[in-house]
């Protein structure tokens, strides 16, 4: 009797131990976050800028002593700029070998790739780079901290009927964030009474416009729209204007290396895109832009602040996750916390709101012209 | 028939970079039958050279000066510290391409840690739009067909009208003959890659000033540096340069009628078509004979 005693109350205590207060989950060690950037190859800018933006902000956490004692630590994997093979091995890696239950993600295609292996594991991705249509709704786990192309393409439409415009040439990325934008909004500027008069994709980081700009200049259009990222609007505005192309030039991208490669040509261009100023005047805007140049000697532009904000972001889903208690260092954790705060700080000045249901989320959008290689802000848009 | 034009003048243009990468590094092949992957480095050297010349500078001629020379003595050194001293070792052909190609992506990738891959403008070329009728293109384009002139006519008289030239045509033509004969063929090779990675150089600026420097560039130089010879006909340098303004007229014109994004695929359409029909390419005849 006494035995059975003694081993029915070890039972309970190891039931106790097991089952008791989900609070008692350990912490972990640190927190080991991923990424799946473009460290390499056409689009290697984005990777250096994007890392370089969540670095500064793990240091600032990391140098208070990290999130209750537990610092930040990243491990980066390459999806040399686009390839949905190298974004998957990398991110297998990422899940198998170093545990991630949150990574940063950049590009469409890459982003997509790795959807199946996140929803299996319970990884929560967090996109602040890539704009793709198709990374609407593409997962529970997958939220986006930048507004979509789509949503610029559409301001760009809008501003451009605002101008008088009537026909259109586009020219865009030859992938899903390229030619989803002008799948998205061809109908839609019909619908406003516009033409399409030339429409020409180009692979990423075509260094040579001039046969596209060929086409576009013989269909004669009113303006250009371009549907492209990084450097390449840069290139496209310095070929159109050097071949004679006089008719105005818009997209959904200001980038500051891109206007240096089209200097004065890019006078005049308008821009559609989320509004970072480095040289705002919010406080939080204020102390990464300076944390940030005196490590990179740099000005961040969004592309870097989206990535910085990010871990912000992380730092306020493990506070809540963790007061909640239970097994807090995992993605589902991690999810639940996001769509119940859903409305963060933004490093943009104001907030970011994300959308539950479909990923993405509304921040501040603005037009912007190009005038002596700096974008000048003219207004806020609100997309219809 | 505005757009046919258009794609004309673009195809000139473009062809004429291809005809500078096509002889200069067609002269190398011809002269040392080293499959040089590295003259895209060269080329990557010469841009970046030229950038940095103008940060330091500020004078764009100063600045493409400083780039010719970056090239040429990374050229030099290509061939004197890798390539010679794997012939001595006696490396066969693949190694010695595998050690050319392991040098392009070492340097680029060199580059990209020191300058960072955002692309590096050149200012100071005074561009002036020319327009005829909708049709537009400019001073640098013009530049650019006169450069690949000038440098293709040189080239052709120094080889056949100077004793170095016409002991660089003895090489092509026969090295183990121009040995017998007192010709110090590894000299000559040297000079080769100096003459080829010389020819390259004033490409990497306009490109340059065109489209700005990346590290990447090297890939694409060494693509459009080996298609014109492989269609010219290996050893004709005239080929080489005849070749250059074929692949980029018909991939400017090629794209008349279908997407703008298969402008690679044409190019590697010339090169398939010219193969099948004259497998030495157009003017491949003379690599026989030696005669440039």
């Amino acid at each position: 009797m006494k035995r059975s005693i003694s081993i029915g109350s070890l039972i309970i205590i190891v039931s106790l131990l097991v089952f008791s207060s989900p609070s008692a989950a350990a912490d972990p060690k640190e927190y080991k976050i991923g990424a799946i950037l473009a460290m390499t190859g056409a689009g290697a800018w984005y990777g250096q800028v994007m890392s370089q933006g969540f670095l500064t902000a793990m240091d600032e956490i990391n140098a208070q002593g990290g999130i209750g004692g537990i610092k930040f630590k990243a491990v980066i994997e390459d999806h040399q700029s686009g390839s949905g093979a190298a974004a998957i091995s990398g991110f297998n890696k990422l899940v198998n070998v170093d545990k991630v239950p949150f990574s940063f993600t950049s590009y469409t295609a890459p982003t997509l790739s790795i959807i199946p292996v996140a929803n299996e594991k319970h990884v929560l991705l967090l996109n602040g780079g890539a704009v793709g249509p198709k990374l609407v709704k593409a997962s529970p786990y997958l939220f986006n901290n930048r507004m979509l192309a789509v949503m610029h393409g559409l301001g760009l439409a809008q501003r451009a009927k605002e101008r008088g415009f009537t026909k259109m040439a586009a020219l865009f990325w030859n992938d899903d964030a390229g030619i989803g934008t002008h799948k998205f909004v061809e109908p839609r500027w019909k619908a406003m009474g516009g033409t399409v008069v030339a429409a020409e994709a180009h692979p990423i980081g075509t260094t040579d416009y001039k046969p596209y700009l060929s086409k576009i200049m013989a269909a004669n259009p009113d303006f250009l729209a371009l549907w492209q990222w990084g450097k390449d609007w840069g290139i496209a505005v310095k070929q159109a204007r050097e071949m004679g192309f006089p008719k105005p030039i818009m997209g959904i991208e200001f980038t500051p290396d891109a206007a240096k490669i089209a200097g004065a040509t890019a006078d005049g261009y308008e821009a559609v895109t989320d509004y970072f100023d480095p040289k705002g005047t919010d406080s939080w805007t204020q102390k990464f832009v300076a944390s940030y140049k005196a490590k990179y000697k740099n000005e961040p532009e969004f592309y870097a602040a989206n990535y910085y904000e990010g871990v912000y972001i992380l730092a306020e889903l493990i506070k809540k996750a963790k007061a909640k208690g239970g097994d807090y260092w995992h993605g589902k954790a991690l999810r639940e916390a996001l769509i119940e705060i859903k409305r963060f700080p933004s490093v943009y000045g104001g907030y970011v709101e994300f959308n539950p249901e479909d990923g993405t989320c509304k921040k501040k959008t603005a037009l912007f012209v190009v005038k002596g290689g700096e974008r000048i802000f003219q207004k806020y848009i609100e997309i219809q | 028939m505005e757009l046919f034009g258009q794609l004309v003048i673009n195809g000139l243009s473009l062809g004429s970079i291809y005809s500078l990468l096509g002889i200069s590094w067609g002269l190398i092949f011809a002269v040392t039958r080293t499959f040089h992957f590295a003259h895209g480095a060269t080329f990557v050297v010469a841009a970046y050279a030229t950038y940095l010349g103008q940060q330091m500078v500020g004078h764009l001629i100063l600045a493409a000066l400083m780039g010719i020379l970056g090239a040429i003595i990374f050229g030099l050194a290509i061939e004197k510290f890798l390539y010679q001293y794997l012939r001595r070792a006696f490396a066969t052909p693949l190694v010695i391409f595998i050690a050319a190609l392991g040098t392009l992506i070492t340097v680029e990738n060199f580059i990209a840690m020191g300058f960072g891959t955002d692309a590096k403008p050149l200012v100071g070329f005074p561009i002036k739009v020319i327009k005829i009728g909708r049709i537009g293109f400019n001073n640098l384009h013009v530049v650019m067909f006169g450069t690949a002139a000038i440098l293709l006519v040189g080239l052709i008289w120094y080889l056949r009208h100077t004793k170095s030239g016409k002991a660089l045509r003895a090489v092509i033509s026969n090295p183990e003959m121009a040995e017998v004969i007192g010709i110090d063929v590894s000299k000559y090779f040297l000079l080769a890659f100096g003459l080829g990675s010389f020819l390259l150089a004033p490409a990497a600026v306009l490109v340059t000033i065109e489209r700005g420097a990346t590290p990447d560039l090297g890939h694409w130089a060494i693509l459009y540096s080996f298609m014109p010879v492989i269609i010219g006909g290996i050893g004709s340098i005239p080929g080489a340069a005849l070749a250059g303004i074929i692949i980029g007229l018909a991939e400017s014109i090629g794209i008349w009628k279908i997407s703008s994004q298969w402008q690679l695929g044409i190019a590697f359409i010339v090169l398939v078509i010219v193969l099948i029909i004259k497998p030495t390419g157009l003017f491949g005849f003379r690599v026989y004979r030696g005669k440039i």
